[in-house]
C-alpha cells in the first residue's frame, strides 16, 4: 500500500480523519469482471465495486485511480478519487513516484511483463533482421564481384586457348614411325603465330600481373605507341573493344570503341592481327595521333 | 577545294561498282576486310543518304571446289543486311581464262540515270574508277544532279576522274576493317 499520507492537501482530505482515511486510500486498477459486465478492481484478490454514490467519470478499463476503500462486509466499494496519468504523476514528489510505480509493478506486475516483452521482441526481432538484411547484402555484392572475376579470368583463357599453336610434345605418339618433317613453306608461318602467341601470353602475365588502369583517370591525352609487332597502346584505350579501321595506302589507322567491335583491347592496348604484315615493325615508337572529326574517333599515322 | 558546298539536306545516292572496289584491295591487304558500310558513311558524311546501291556479278559453279556463287550469295546477303540495295547480275563469264562481268556496268548505269530522271536524288557518288561510266555521269549532270567519284588510285581512269564533278581517292580512307586473331575463318563476311 502506498503512503498517500503526503496528498492531504491536494485531495482536500480532513486532518484529524487522515488516519483512518490514508490507510483506506488505494491505487486500483480497473478491469472488465468475468461476467464482462462490470468494470472493477480487486484488493488482495477480493473484488472492489465502484460505490454507486460515485458520481464522477465512471473509470474505464485499465485505467488507475487513487480511490477510497471502504468495506461493507464481504464486499468493498472504491470512490475514485484521482485518475493516476502522466500529467499527475509529474506533479509529485520523488518519493511518492517510487512508492506509487513500486506498488503498481507489484500488483500487475504479469501484465506489465508480457507488454514490455512484446515490445521489446518486436524491437529486437526488428534489429536483427536489419542486421542480417545487410549482411546478406554485402554478400551477394561480394559474390557478384567475385564472379566477375572469374568471368574475365575466364575470358582471358580462353582467348589464349584459342589461339594456342599446336605443338609437337602435344601429340601422342602411337607408333615407332618418325614423325613427318613440317613441310618447309609452312614453317615460317606457324614460327610467326607462335610469335604472335608468346606477345600476347606476354601482355596477359603483364596485365595480369598489374592492376588494371581504371576508367575513373578522366579523359586521357590522345597519344599513341607502338609497342609491339601487332599492338599499339595508348591511355585514350579504355573499353574491352574497338573498331579498328586502316587506309588501304597503310598510312593510317582509325581506332573507335564498339562493345561488338573485332579488336580486343586488354590493359589499354589493342591486339591487331597481320599489323606487322601491313606496317613492318621496328621496334617501339610513339605514333602520332588525333581526335578525328571527319571519321570520328582516334586517327593514328603508321 | 571544291566549288560545291555540302549541305546536310542534300539528297544523297551511292551507287558501287563492287568488283572494281574490290580489285582496288584485293592485293596486299591481308587480314583485312573491306567496310562498304563505313566507306559510304566517310562518303556521304552528314548529308542525306537516301539509297546505297552494290553492283555486282554472280559467277557460274565450276569444276573446282571452291563454291564460289554460294560465297558471292552470302556476301551479298550481309551486305543486304546493313542496308545496301544489291543488284546481281549472274552473268560472270570467262574469257581469255579469266572471269568477266556482263551487264553490271550497264545496270549500274541504267539505275543511276534513272533515279536522276526521277529526281530521287540531288547528288549521285559513284563509286568505280571505270571509264565505261562516263557518258552516264555525264547524263545524269546534265538532268541538274552532282557528281561524285571515289575509287582507288590503282583503278582510275582519268577520264572518269575529270568527269566528276568532285573526285575522292579512297586510298587514305579508313575503310579496311581489322580484326583480333580469335575468330578468324571463312565465313561469308570475308570478300571472295
Amino acid at each position: 500500500m502506498a503512503d498517500l499520507i503526503d496528498m492531504q492537501r491536494d485531495l482536500g482530505i480532513d486532518p484529524r480523519s487522515l488516519s483512518s482515511l490514508a490507510s483506506k486510500l488505494h491505487i486500483l486498477r480497473f478491469y472488465l469482471d468475468k461476467k464482462k459486465e462490470n468494470v472493477v478492481s480487486s484488493i488482495d484478490g477480493v473484488i472492489v465495486f465502484v460505490s454507486p454514490r460515485y458520481y464522477g467519470d465512471p473509470p474505464a478499463i485499465g485505467d488507475v485511480y487513487i480511490c477510497n476503500v471502504q468495506s461493507k462486509g464481504t464486499v468493498y466499494w472504491a470512490e475514485p478519487l484521482v485518475k493516476v496519468n502522466t500529467a499527475m504523476l509529474i506533479g509529485l514528489d520523488d518519493r511518492i513516484k517510487d512508492e506509487m510505480f513500486d506498488y503498481l509493478w507489484q500488483t500487475n506486475r504479469k501484465e506489465f511483463e508480457t507488454i514490455f516483452e512484446e515490445r521489446y521482441r518486436k524491437s529486437a526481432m526488428e534489429a536483427a533482421n536489419k542486421q542480417l538484411e545487410e549482411q546478406y547484402r554485402q554478400n551477394t555484392e561480394d559474390l557478384r564481384r567475385k564472379i566477375e572475376e572469374l568471368e574475365a579470368e575466364l575470358k582471358r583463357s580462353r582467348l589464349l586457348l584459342q589461339n594456342r599453336v599446336p605443338r609437337e610434345s602435344d601429340e601422342i605418339e602411337l607408333s615407332s614411325e618418325e614423325p613427318e618433317p613440317v613441310q618447309s613453306d609452312e614453317r615460317p608461318q606457324t614460327h610467326q603465330l607462335e610469335m604472335q602467341m608468346q606477345e600476347f601470353q606476354d601482355l596477359i602475365r603483364r596485365s595480369l600481373a598489374q592492376p588494371l588502369a581504371t576508367k575513373a583517370a578522366g579523359p586521357a591525352p590522345v597519344h599513341a605507341d607502338r609497342t609491339g609487332p601487332n599492338l599499339i597502346r595508348s591511355e585514350s584505350f579504355t573499353e574491352d573493344r574497338y573498331d579498328v579501321h586502316m587506309s588501304p595506302n597503310r598510312k593510317y589507322l582509325l581506332v573507335e570503341p564498339d562493345e561488338q567491335g573485332e579488336v580486343v583491347c586488354v590493359n589499354r592496348t589493342l591486339f591487331l592481327g597481320n599489323l606487322e604484315s601491313l606496317s613492318p615493325y621496328n621496334g617501339p615508337m610513339e605514333l602520332l595521333a588525333r581526335r578525328s572529326d571527319k571519321y570520328g574517333g582516334m586517327l593514328i599515322e603508321l | 577545294m571544291t566549288l560545291f558546298a555540302d549541305h546536310t539536306y542534300s539528297r544523297v545516292m551511292v551507287f558501287i561498282d563492287y568488283r572494281n572496289v574490290y580489285e582496288g584491295v584485293r592485293f596486299g591487304l591481308e587480314g583485312t576486310e573491306l567496310d562498304l558500310s563505313r566507306l559510304t558513311r566517310i562518303l556521304v558524311g552528314d548529308r542525306d543518304l537516301v539509297g546505297a546501291y552494290i553492283f555486282d556479278g554472280i559467277p557460274k559453279q565450276t569444276d573446282s571446289d571452291d563454291h564460289m556463287p554460294e560465297k558471292t550469295r552470302a556476301y551479298h546477303n550481309f551486305v543486304r543486311e546493313q542496308g545496301f540495295r544489291v543488284i546481281a547480275r549472274e552473268s560472270v563469264v570467262k574469257q581469255e581464262g579469266k572471269f568477266v562481268q556482263k551487264e553490271v556496268d550497264v545496270s549500274l548505269a541504267c539505275e543511276m540515270l534513272e533515279h536522276a530522271l526521277m529526281n530521287h536524288f540531288d547528288v549521285a557518288i559513284v563509286v568505280s574508277g571505270d571509264r565505261d561510266f562516263v557518258p552516264a555521269i555525264q547524263k545524269v549532270q546534265s538532268a541538274g544532279k552532282r557528281v561524285e567519284v571515289a575509287s582507288f588510285s590503282n583503278e582510275l581512269n582519268q577520264e572518269c576522274k575529270r568527269a566528276a564533278d568532285v573526285y575522292y581517292t579512297l586510298d587514305d580512307l579508313p575503310i579496311m576493317a581489322m580484326r583480333s586473331p580469335v575468330d578468324q575463318g571463312g565465313d561469308a563476311r570475308w570478300p571472295i
